[in-house]
């Protein structure tokens, strides 16, 4: 698919390479918050599994 | 008959190509779509890529099912769909999570079990919804999402609005009774819903070939009338061309139609499968691709 952008003209190799750059900023911003976000709290586990 | 090896039939990826027919006039790209397209697609990589390392590193536990090499079949389907109609899947879910615009901080997160995941961190890989961005789930046990996709589409149909249930299986999934129940029942109440098949060839490590009595399965809804259709699923324009068709079908009343997506994924089935795809197979279909 790359090469297709690239041949059509339709992106230059630098304007790919933009993307490429926001797609692993997205991605890595997504997993230093899946890395250090809180668990959920102990009090939640059993939460919804009995009726009250 | 052959006695079952423990090898799975092995598939050439340029015959099973050649067994597809382009479809007669498939529209190119514009310069926005396929740019649209490259990044979503690139997102969906980097995000399983991502997943699969956290995973290596501990940080994930339970099952995590890699959508690495199928993006053209969601992000292609994602394109022919408009706001308000709904997507359904089984457990290979995180591109199709990204496809409907769900946060990729939220889905990672509830990858980890944190409390920032769309399920709070209680439910994991395969129990992730969002209501909002019309993204029903997220199940584990295979073929589960295909009577309740027929069941969206029954709601719509009963609401009277021109909604479309997205409702995609594996090739595994295909096998299942209850598919065809919901097959029968959608094709008899003309419910607007497009069964997407992802045919990645091997249901967990068994082949197609192996595990299915006839393996075109645009044809499974034969029994019940239901038109079907197979399309080169590593080609996200082939994807897009036959998703519009699909969708209108539906919307103009006609009930289900089924859509057989040959793909392949370069991983493993899960992330306990650790074998991938021969780097051969993964060289040819890209650069068909192209």
């Amino acid at each position: 698919m790359r090469s297709r952008l690239l041949k059509k003209g339709f992106a230059s190799e630098d304007a790919l390479k933009k993307i490429d750059a926001e797609v692993r900023a997205v991605i890595n911003e997504a997993a230093e918050f899946a890395t250090n976000d809180a668990e959920p709290d102990p009090g939640e586990l059993w939460a919804n599994v009995y009726a009250e | 008959m052959a006695v079952a090896s423990n090898r799975p039939a092995a598939q050439p990826a340029a015959v099973r190509r050649a067994s597809v027919e382009p479809a007669a006039e498939m529209p190119d790209f514009n310069q926005e779509q396929e740019l649209h397209a490259y990044r979503q697609m690139l997102l969906i990589r980097r995000f399983e890529e991502k997943a699969g390392q956290l995973y290596g590193m501990g940080l994930i536990g339970g099952f995590c099912h890699l959508y690495i090499g199928q993006e053209a079949v969601v992000i292609g389907m994602q394109m022919a769909i408009k706001a308000g109609d709904e997507v359904i899947t089984g457990y290979r879910d995180h591109g199709h999570m990204l496809a409907c615009g769900m946060d990729p901080k939220g889905v990672m997160a509830e990858l980890t079990g944190r409390r920032g995941g769309y399920s709070k961190g209680k439910g994991g890989s395969m129990h992730m919804f969002s209501v909002e961005k019309g993204f029903f789930g997220g199940h584990g046990i295979v073929g589960a999402q295909v009577p309740l996709g027929t069941g969206l589409a029954f709601a719509n149909k009963y609401r009277g609005n021109d909604n479309v249930s997205l409702t995609y299986l594996g090739d595994g999934a295909a096998n299942q009774g209850q598919v065809y129940e919901s097959f029968n029942m959608a094709k008899l109440w003309k419910l607007p819903v497009v069964y997407v098949i992802e045919n990645n060839q091997y249901g967990m490590g068994t082949s197609v070939a192996r595990a299915s009595a006839t393996t075109n399965l645009s044809q499974r809804g034969r029994s019940f009338d239901i038109p079907g259709e197979q399309i080169d699923g590593m080609d996200v324009r082939a994807v897009k061309a036959v998703g519009d068709k699909a969708t209108k079908w539906c919307r103009d009343g006609n009930g289900p139609i089924i859509l057989e997506m040959l793909t392949y994924r370069y991983r493993g089935h899960s992330m306990s499968d650790t074998r991938s795809a021969p780097s051969t197979i993964r060289l040819s279909r890209c650069a068909a691709a192209c």
